[in-house]
């Protein structure tokens, strides 16, 4: 049965989830999740919590994707922060920091950031300069930019197989909406399925053969 | 060509003897002029911006959740709209007093203007007055310089409508 999630209206990702994104989890054909947050943002710590949970907790093949969305504004070190998950991410360590960072969150002073980075391992050579590296700068606008035009509107804002979700951020409704994209993703794809046997079993309109 | 706002009104809808737009003003129309506090004891006017687009975001209350979430975001994209020239503005009914505490709380650096009294009459004059609940409905108008509304959106009340469509009608312009 097809059970629809409750994402009305539903922007669309742009763009979608490529190579250059931080991702984690299922290889090969998944859900695909991607969540533009914050590291200084209370909700998307708890959500951040949630997913690490249900990731491993669901037997559905579930990838996350990470975008940052930094409210400056409001919270003082959430640019600083996503900063140092880029740098982070030049050692390859970008999932360890990034929890980490949620893990210790709100605590991420300049000082306290370097010392988490420190702590998964980051080479420290990687972190000098990293406030006013502008290619660091660069990486974490693009995503603001990605994320202003896909329609993000808080954080975090979540979209499941690029399309915006409006629903609850608890854990009970996330896991929800996993199934519920795994199951409209299999029902998706066993009519494209049926759809190639009948194409398959069809002739062409134009009969395919004598005309 | 521009649409005159009073071919859109519904002649039953009535407030103070003006006729008032029965749904939100569309693309086409010419935003009405108003002026309002923007301080305490400060007013603005649309037509003081005339020759820029302007961003009119009304929304329902100060310090409600769905309310922060959408001018925390504007607030942090300013560079955006100001890529444009396009001056931000919000609305919404609470007074110069409740809009000077929620932007300092909210660090907002953009003004809101406070649709008082009498209340909700822009709201009204827009077509996004909410008569139930008595607050302005969450709504974008992207006003271009020439003063005539080039795009509208009217959001669901509980759903932030983020700045996609925004962005996209000050490309237009």
């Amino acid at each position: 049965m097809l059970r629809s999630l409750p994402i009305a209206p539903r922007p669309e990702l742009k763009p979608p989830p490529g190579v250059d994104d931080h991702w984690t989890g299922s290889i090969g054909p998944a859900v695909e999740l991607v969540m533009f947050g914050d590291y200084q943002c209370p909700h998307c710590k708890a959500v951040d919590m949630v997913l690490r949970e249900l990731r491993h907790r669901l037997a559905v093949p579930l990838r996350i994707y990470w975008r940052h969305f930094p409210l400056a504004k409001v919270h003082p070190h959430s640019r600083d922060a996503a900063l140092v998950a880029e740098a982070g991410a030049r050692s390859g360590l970008f999932w360890p920091l990034h929890h980490l960072l949620f893990d210790r969150s709100p605590d991420l002073s300049r000082e306290k950031l370097l010392e988490y980075a420190a702590q998964t391992g980051v080479d420290p050579n990687q972190m000098s300069n990293c406030f006013s590296d502008p290619l660091l700068a660069a990486r974490v606008r693009d995503h603001i930019k990605s994320g202003v035009r896909s329609g993000v509107n808080k954080t975090p804002t979540l979209y499941f197989q690029g399309l915006r979700y409006n629903g609850g951020n608890n854990a009970a409704a996330l896991e929800d909406a996993i199934v519920a994209a795994a199951e409209l993703a299999t029902d998706s794809s066993e009519a494209a399925g049926a759809q190639q046997n009948m194409d398959a079993v069809d002739p062409p309109v134009n009969g395919g053969g004598l005309s | 060509m521009p649409v005159d706002s009073k071919d859109i009104t519904n002649p039953a809808a009535l407030h103070q003897g003006v006729a008032l737009p029965a749904q939100i003003l569309p693309a086409g129309a010419v935003a009405p002029d108003f002026s309002l506090p923007y301080a305490v004891g400060k007013c603005m006017s649309l037509s003081d911006y005339r020759g820029r687009p302007v961003v009119l975001a009304f929304y329902p209350a100060d310090f409600s959740p769905v309310c922060g979430d959408q001018l925390a975001l504007y607030n942090e994209i300013l560079e955006e709209f100001a890529h444009y020239k396009a001056c931000l503005l919000g609305i919404s009914v609470d007074g110069p007093f409740c809009h000077q505490a929620y932007a300092k709380s909210r660090s907002l650096e953009f003004s809101l203007l406070a649709d008082f009294e009498p209340k909700g009459e822009v709201a009204r004059k827009y077509g996004v007055y909410h008569h139930a609940w008595g607050v302005a409905r969450r709504a974008l108008f992207v006003i271009n310089a020439a003063g005539i509304i080039h795009w509208s959106h009217l959001a669901d009340m509980d759903v932030s409508p983020g700045a996609d469509g925004i962005l996209a009608a000050l490309a237009e312009l």
